[in-house]
């Protein structure tokens, strides 16, 4: 499915062969559908949360990216688009519970023991509640460079930042986990 | 265990982190991915289906308030080009002024010598003046071939 670069599978879904836009949208999902849901995940830690994101995230892609200028690459536009709907989410649900910060993120640290399907041990699972005790933008650097291992000039067309304060970022994350672990 | 591509130096001062392995932490459920374009497409078609179901049931509202919008607009500019002409009364009356305002024709001469006349004070000291000129200075000859 990836023998399709980013600039064919746009060129495919505004020019389709017999105006199949539908079969060329579905080439892009299937390239980039895992990526998308294991950033999304790893942000908001419930299943069903990422489903929905990750489908809404999807439907804004097919709804502009016929406005798509290119100035930026797909694959950054689309993590970008995924950030985006995830602090709306979060956002959302702070205000309608009337939550603070810290409570969003003792529920997900909660979901996260209480999650089965999480593949990992004891170790593991401490590295995830450090992670998810991190100020939201500095858990998705994080995730970021450490899972995705994306460059720090593409982090930066993700989500808007200098390349320097992004590196900063993940020098202070990187180690406020590594403090968490030891503390823990 | 990946390899560390981009940062090896940057993780230097982390020995945990350093040494944990960095597979992915979640796993989705058997089968989802093999779905998921599918359930993309559906909500696609229910958005799409959506749309054009409120547009068909809505269609006698549009119309409505197409219409109303277009007489209130047809109003306004009505009363914006009416508002914009001045009253013969104040506009300011040089020749100019008069003749571009297009009011000129609309005067009836008779109807404002009387009104000017009828505003004049009687001055009866000009009225003899008037008269003893008109009999030192007259043509008699002239008068009568007149009458």
């Amino acid at each position: 499915m990836d023998e399709y670069s980013d600039s064919e599978l746009i060129e495919r879904f505004r020019n389709p062969e017999g105006n199949n836009k539908h079969y060329a949208f579905n080439l892009l999902v299937r390239k980039y559908q895992q990526k998308l849901y294991y950033h999304i995940r790893r942000i908001v830690v419930d299943h069903d949360d990422t489903n929905d994101l990750l489908q809404n995230t999807f439907i804004k892609v097919w709804n502009h990216l016929d406005g798509f200028r290119e100035d930026s690459q797909l694959y950054t536009w689309l993590y970008r688009v995924a950030t985006n709907e995830c602090l709306g989410f979060l956002k959302q649900k702070r205000k309608r519970f009337f939550l603070p910060i810290a409570d969003v993120e003792s529920e997900l640290s909660e979901k996260l023991v209480r999650n089965e399907v999480l593949n990992a041990d004891k170790l593991e699972l401490k590295l995830q509640q450090a992670i998810l005790s991190l100020p939201e933008k500095q858990r998705i650097v994080f995730n970021l460079r450490y899972y995705d291992e994306m460059k720090y000039e593409e982090m930066s067309a993700v989500l808007g930042t200098s390349v320097g304060a992004l590196k900063a970022s993940y020098h202070h994350a990187a180690a406020k986990v590594e403090k968490f672990i030891l503390g823990n | 265990m990946k390899p560390n591509l981009h940062h090896d130096d940057e993780l230097s001062e982390t020995n945990h982190l350093q040494s944990l392995s960095r597979k992915e932490p979640f796993q989705a459920p058997n089968g989802y991915f093999d779905s998921l374009t599918s359930k993309i497409q559906d909500k696609l078609n229910q958005d799409q289906n959506l749309v054009n179901s409120t547009v068909k049931a809505k269609r006698p509202v549009f119309i409505i308030a197409i219409l109303l919008t277009v007489c209130i607009s047809a109003g306004i500019s009505f009363y914006m080009i009416n508002s914009n002409k001045p009253h013969p009364n104040e506009i300011a009356c040089t020749y100019d002024d008069m003749i571009e305002s297009g009011y000129y024709s609309e005067f009836d001469e008779s109807a404002l010598s009387e009104k000017y006349l009828a505003c004049q004070p009687v001055n009866e000291n000009e009225d003899k003046a008037i008269e003893d000129y008109l009999i030192n200075n007259s043509d008699e000859s002239l008068l009568i071939n007149q009458f």
